[in-house]
């Protein structure tokens, strides 16, 4: 692909950005948190319900986030940042993950409580 | 390409104007980094998640004691809408409109500043009620994530100072351009780790 270096500012990367978009993010994200905030706060769901719920909406939020802030996609300038972020997924869920299910193990089988 | 048969002719090499891709190639390598810092995130999480279970409470507070979800709410809007006006910023220089892209730039730094100012006012109250972060392992995460993700909003503050400068001084060059790209990739991240803050720190603790 030919490119030409000395005019970045026409690049598809800054040529992404738009109000509408950072604004539509911005509204999206927020009512997703909101929504999380009051689910909690009005304690309307089972313990284990509303951490599903909890985190369910923080995904959402994320990807939200990706598509809307980061405008994350499959074209060609965007590619190797989605495709990198969605290797890196992986490593986050194992970090998380397994430390998490390790402790609460632990703790079941082995405290006194 | 040409088609004809090989030659004495033909050309070995790339013709001229086949460059690199600047912007993306730097871009991809500062989005690197970033992938690696969320694993420092995860990290902390992972700390969180494991300092969170009763024994790690000292008989001192709990989450709910020290984390109310609609404050962090609050907080929560003030660094979005810090984020939405970096995102101004890059609508500003595409528009090639410099003025205006130096106003959003401190509009967004002055939101970032009122975000820290949030998070301080909360932190040293938890102090004052004699929750400093050597009182119980579960204290020393809290303020271990809290205060992680606030030293990178310094540096993304102390960044936009920078890019101000850079601004005002050479317009919209390709290496300011560059630079303000890879700031609004850090700038944005920060807003993205800070939800994952606001569900583990925040609304986990009250549920």
């Amino acid at each position: 692909m030919g490119v030409d270096n000395s005019k970045p500012w026409d690049h598809p990367e800054i040529g992404a950005s738009s109000a509408g978009r950072y604004v539509a993010g911005y509204v999206v994200t927020l009512l997703l948190l909101g929504a999380a905030l009051v689910l909690v706060e009005g304690h309307m769901m089972s313990r284990a319900n509303l951490l599903s719920a909890v985190a369910v909406l923080a995904v959402l939020t994320t990807v939200a986030k990706l598509v809307l802030l980061f405008h994350l996609d499959f074209s060609e300038t965007q590619r190797w940042n989605t495709l990198t972020l969605l290797l890196n997924i992986p490593l986050l869920i194992l970090s998380v993950g397994l430390t998490s299910w390790m402790f609460t193990m632990l703790y079941e089988r082995m405290m006194m409580h | 390409m040409q088609d004809e048969a090989p030659g004495p002719e033909t050309r070995l090499w790339a013709r001229p104007g086949h460059e690199h891709d600047m912007m993306s190639t730097r871009l991809l390598g500062f989005w690197l980094y970033m992938l690696g810092d969320s694993l420092i995130f995860a990290a902390l999480f992972a700390g969180y998640i494991v300092l969170t279970f009763p024994p790690a409470f000292d008989g001192g507070p709990k989450p709910a004691d020290i984390a109310s979800p609609v404050y962090g709410y609050a907080e929560t809007v003030v660094l979005f809408t810090s984020v939405l006006a970096y995102g101004m910023v890059m609508v500003s220089l595409k528009e090639d409109r410099v003025r205006p892209a130096l106003r959003w730039l401190s509009g967004s730094l002055l939101l970032g500043a009122a975000f820290l100012g949030m998070e301080g006012w909360e932190l040293w109250g938890i102090a004052e009620a004699g929750g400093g972060p050597q009182r119980s392992g579960f204290l020393s995460i809290h303020w271990t994530v809290i205060v992680a993700h606030a030293v990178h909003l310094v540096i993304g503050m102390l960044w936009m100072v920078v890019m101000a400068a850079q601004i005002r001084r050479s317009g919209f060059t390709p290496v300011v351009t560059y630079r303000l790209a890879n700031l609004k990739i850090f700038w944005l991240y920060q807003g993205l780790i800070w939800t994952f803050v606001y569900a583990f720190v925040y609304l986990r603790g009250s549920v």
